[in-house]
């Protein structure tokens, strides 16, 4: 069912459990196509879970963003049944972003030096990459993002 | 330059995983040949090195138990097997990501039924894995998954069963009658990873009333 995120004085409310069994229909062959496995876009050093509080939800509300506006426009579906699916998630995404947008405008949701420091370490993992092999390692990545929500 | 299809030396290269117990497998060529070899070696994702893992090197056997190389379940794993046959054709292969959270399969509890006169009692003994934390403290699937539920389900004749959810180990179902046979099962899930075990059975009759009416 749904759970509720408390990132500081936000709080919000999702359907993780149903965004990771979209996802888990697709993880194997997303996951396939990603053939650079020496690098890592999510690490474990920008834990959400080791932010801190009051800078969660600009953090997620960042990383979202990212995946809005350069994974999920950049990836290619190999086929009918994975665009399906991809377009389900970022629609979850979303939702949960604009949740996080409203926290935005009622002042719960600051940007403290923590979050952005960590946003940029993402980013730049992130660009290390051609655009279109860093959209197919990051959605590849969506079950490492669902379980810093989940452990929250 | 003709390289040679060697792709039938080595199939399904796959972990297999119960309770964090992480398995490497794979299948050789049909009528493999007894001198074929394989090598096996694994890596953490997002790290560059491939480690070679000591015991699983030149074997001739289809598994390697990667338990230990693939116990910290923050992090996600590769691994990959090389097989030589005897005339020195080789093949390698990679499994998919591993992530030993989503992939472990998990196993039926154990659980001790005890039938009193008007009830059953099913105590679920604790749910050890081979992971420990930092304390060295053998971890139970509890303690990895917060949200680990148990399923109580206890047949009552053909048409009615009592089926409860709880998270503690230990459930009695009361009301029942004297001297009757029942069929109780035990299951654990994980509803955020969507995972269930194979149920715990077992077959039990309460005890005759012998008091005086």
């Amino acid at each position: 069912g749904l759970k509720t995120l408390h990132l500081g004085s936000c709080v919000i409310t999702t359907n993780l459990q149903g965004i990771r069994s979209g996802f888990s229909e697709i993880r194997d062959s997303v996951q396939a196509k990603d053939e650079i496995i020496d690098i890592r876009i999510l690490r474990k050093t920008q834990f959400l879970q080791g932010t801190k509080p009051a800078d969660q939800c600009c953090l997620l509300h960042h990383i979202l963003r990212l995946y809005l506006d350069r994974v999920f426009k950049n990836y290619q579906p190999p086929d009918h049944h994975i665009f399906r699916k991809v377009s389900r998630l970022a629609n979850s995404l979303l939702t949960i972003k604009k949740d996080l947008r409203l926290c935005h405008a009622h002042m719960s949701c600051p940007c403290g030096e923590e979050a952005k420091e960590k946003y940029s370490q993402i980013l730049s993992h992130f660009e290390e990459l051609p655009p279109q092999a860093a959209a197919v390692k990051a959605l590849g990545e969506l079950d490492i993002l669902l379980r810093w929500m989940e452990e929250v | 330059h003709i390289t040679e299809d060697t792709s039938d030396l080595l199939q399904h290269v796959k972990f297999q995983s119960s309770n964090f117990e992480n398995i490497l497998t794979w299948d050789g060529k049909l009528e493999s040949a007894p001198d074929t070899v394989y090598s096996v070696q694994y890596k953490t994702y997002g790290e560059g090195e491939w480690l070679e893992k000591e015991g699983c090197q030149r074997i001739t056997r289809k598994s390697c138990n990667l338990t230990v190389e693939t116990s910290n379940l923050t992090e996600l794993y590769y691994a990959r097997v090389t097989a030589i046959d005897g005339a020195g054709r080789s093949a390698t292969k990679m499994t998919n990501r591993f992530s030993p959270l989503q992939d472990t399969n998990i196993k039926p509890p154990d659980v001790t039924c005890i039938p009193k006169v008007r009830s059953i009692q099913m105590n679920v003994h604790p749910p050890y894995t081979v992971i420990r934390a930092r304390n060295g403290h053998q971890l139970t699937l509890e303690n990895i998954f917060q949200d680990l539920r148990y399923h109580f389900n206890l047949r009552i004749n053909h048409t009615y069963q009592m089926h409860f959810e709880r998270k503690q180990r230990k459930f009695e179902f009361f009301g029942l009658t004297p001297d009757t046979e029942f069929h109780g099962t035990v299951m654990i899930c994980i509803p955020n990873l969507f995972k269930e075990s194979a149920p715990y059975e077992c077959q039990v009759k309460t005890l005759p009333d012998r008091t005086w009416t």
